[in-house]
């Protein structure tokens, strides 16, 4: 977070002060307005949607879009299917990441600048969509959710996140432990990790947002409805230019229009983000700090 | 201790690079990477001589160059006016919703822009009542640019903030108390003390963005596009897939992603090696 005023701010900016004030007021009305009208669209009743009288707040309220959509065999699934898939792919990135960055954060690591060149590579140079499609093939793991968690099991940018962080711990309550005959390992869970609770919130966090959000994989290597995440099932609700997926999902409901199903499906799909970031946003911003940090 | 994840590495992200040489291949679906013939360059011969090929170059470097223009400068005047802002209360509130579409997916962003601008949506409805006529915002290829690079800002610029905040408050708070003995006015105190003194940030954050100038992501252009746009929205990796994946076209949308990436590596080098030049400390090495 932003350092407190500096008092250093007299009077005479009162004019710049109000103009700055007023940008930023409307960029963040921008930001949110549109998100508004989304819900309220969700919530508002037949008559008011097709009107287009729905701004930022539902008109007769009618909740039977998500009637439609929460009770939706598929779109139930979609949702379970990504909330385990996410935990998942966090918690076996995380062990992979701190594997990775405890050692790279020890300076007496043997070869250590050519791991780190071994890991920033690849930042550079990837084999781009289709050779790495086809390595997925090759590999049988085409219709196969591992396909979307081995892949990207490690974030080069989130290991070294960790490894400035791990960096940052004083070197010498690891020698005091060395001396009393403790092994790496249990160094690094005795002493390392429990010190930075924080910055390991700060990474699983990003692999877990990354993972929820990523629909590009998804849509590459899965074909199989059974493994459809809630992006995936949500593209098809809210693009289908046919109403035909929107009208499977209405069930006996057919009083809903498809506008406000499609509404209905994004917010339902944006709950899960909207409950948890207020809590955690602080984490997000201290994790981009630490990442800016240079080698 | 580091075998798992540096297996991980060389399995996933090194290995594919042997897949690169489909690019130079006649494949074959059984015989496979290594037993396919050698090809050259007859598929770069290939997509440069289509007309789709060129179209989607031009429009990534386009819709990438249009996003540094407009998209690259409003974190950094944002962040100066959050910095300047009064109020710690309200400024934390702001930072908080200004952050939030950062986390939205691209299809939750893309949906919510086709619900606002299609001809019955709120911002169409608002024009009408105004006595205005509907605005093909998503289907005019023009308007559509523009609300492709708008999406982008409204994405990206509350988030961007975070990086230029911290380089601002590093600025050295003493020049910003001499200042004010000199009676230095707020916005000369900008141009002449945080601007300077973030300036390396901006230097570096250039520098990673015109290291992207032809890489572009996948899901931000494939949900905007539509059919009635396709000659600004194709772009090289929405190209990628419908040729590669969809029609299973290999060597060709291998080729098309290869040239992608090697003119990449070119800016990238080129604009940290102009940043050296000029003495800032902004290199990426």
């Amino acid at each position: 977070m932003v350092s407190k005023g500096k008092g250093v701010r007299g009077r005479a900016y009162l004019g710049s002060e109000i103009v700055f004030n007023v940008i930023l007021t409307l960029f963040v009305l921008l930001c949110i307005v549109p998100v508004i009208h989304v819900i309220a669209l969700s919530l508002s009743g037949r008559n008011a949607v097709l009107a287009g009288t729905v701004s930022l707040w539902p008109k007769e309220l009618d909740l039977n879009a998500y009637r439609s959509v929460v009770f939706d065999a598929s779109m139930q699934r979609a949702m379970i299917f990504s909330i385990i898939l996410t935990l998942v792919y966090t918690v076996l990135s995380m062990i992979c990441s701190i594997l990775l960055a405890y050692p790279l954060s020890r300076g007496y690591l043997p070869g250590r600048k050519l791991f780190m060149v071994l890991i920033l590579i690849p930042m550079y140079f990837t084999g781009g969509t289709i050779p790495n499609y086809l390595w997925i093939k090759d590999l049988h793991l085409i219709d196969n959710p591992w396909s979307l968690v081995l892949p990207i099991l490690t974030s080069t940018y989130n290991i070294i996140i960790m490894r400035n962080f791990f960096t940052s711990i004083s070197p010498s309550l690891e020698e005091s432990a060395r001396l009393d005959g403790c092994n790496d390992f249990q160094i690094l869970f005795r002493i390392i990790l429990p010190l930075s609770t924080a910055s390991l919130a700060t990474v699983a966090l990003f692999y877990a947002v990354a993972r929820w959000n990523s629909y590009a994989d998804v849509r590459y290597y899965i074909n199989n409805q059974a493994y459809f995440t809630l992006q995936m099932k949500l593209y098809q609700v809210v693009f289908n230019a046919t109403d035909t997926s929107v009208a499977m999902l209405e069930g006996g409901a057919n009083e809903v229009l498809p506008d406000t199903i499609r509404s209905a499906a994004i917010v339902f799909s944006t709950v899960p983000i909207l409950i948890v970031y207020p809590f955690l946003q602080k984490y997000f911003v201290q994790g981009v700090m630490i990442g800016a940090v240079k080698e | 201790m580091m075998v798992l994840p540096l297996t991980q590495y060389i399995i996933f992200r090194y290995c594919p690079l042997w897949g690169v040489q489909v690019a130079f291949k006649d494949y074959n679906l059984f015989k496979g990477i290594q037993g396919s013939n050698w090809a050259g360059f007859k598929y770069f011969r290939e997509a440069f001589q289509t007309q789709q090929f060129w179209d989607a170059l031009r429009n990534t470097v386009w819709l990438n160059l249009l996003d540094l223009i407009f998209g690259f400068p409003m974190p950094i005047l944002l962040a100066i006016m959050l910095y300047e802002m009064r109020s710690v209360k309200i400024k934390r509130v702001y930072q908080t919703l200004m952050y939030l579409p950062h986390f939205l997916s691209w299809i939750i962003i893309g949906g919510i822009v086709t619900k606002m601008f299609g001809t019955r949506g709120m911002v169409n409805t608002m024009i009408r009542a105004l006595g205005g006529e509907t605005v093909d915002f998503l289907t005019n290829s023009k308007n559509w640019v523009v609300m492709y690079v708008a999406t982008g800002i409204w994405q990206g610029a509350g988030w961007g903030t975070i990086i230029y905040l911290a380089a601002i408050s590093g600025v050295n708070t003493e020049l910003y108390e001499a200042a004010e003995v000199d009676g230095c006015g707020r916005l000369k105190r900008i141009w002449h003390i945080t601007l300077p003194g973030i300036m390396p940030t901006i230097m570096t954050m250039l520098i990673l963005q015109l290291g992207r100038m032809m890489g572009i992501g996948f899901e931000r252009p494939y949900v905007m596009m539509n059919n009635n746009v396709r000659d600004v929205s194709e772009v090289i990796s929405t190209f990628v897939y419908t040729r590669g994946i969809l029609n299973q076209r290999y060597p060709l949308s291998t080729a098309v992603d290869l040239f992608g990436s090697v003119i990449n590596m070119i800016f990238l080098f080129a604009a940290n090696r102009i940043t050296r030049h000029m003495g800032g400390e902004g290199g990426l090495w």
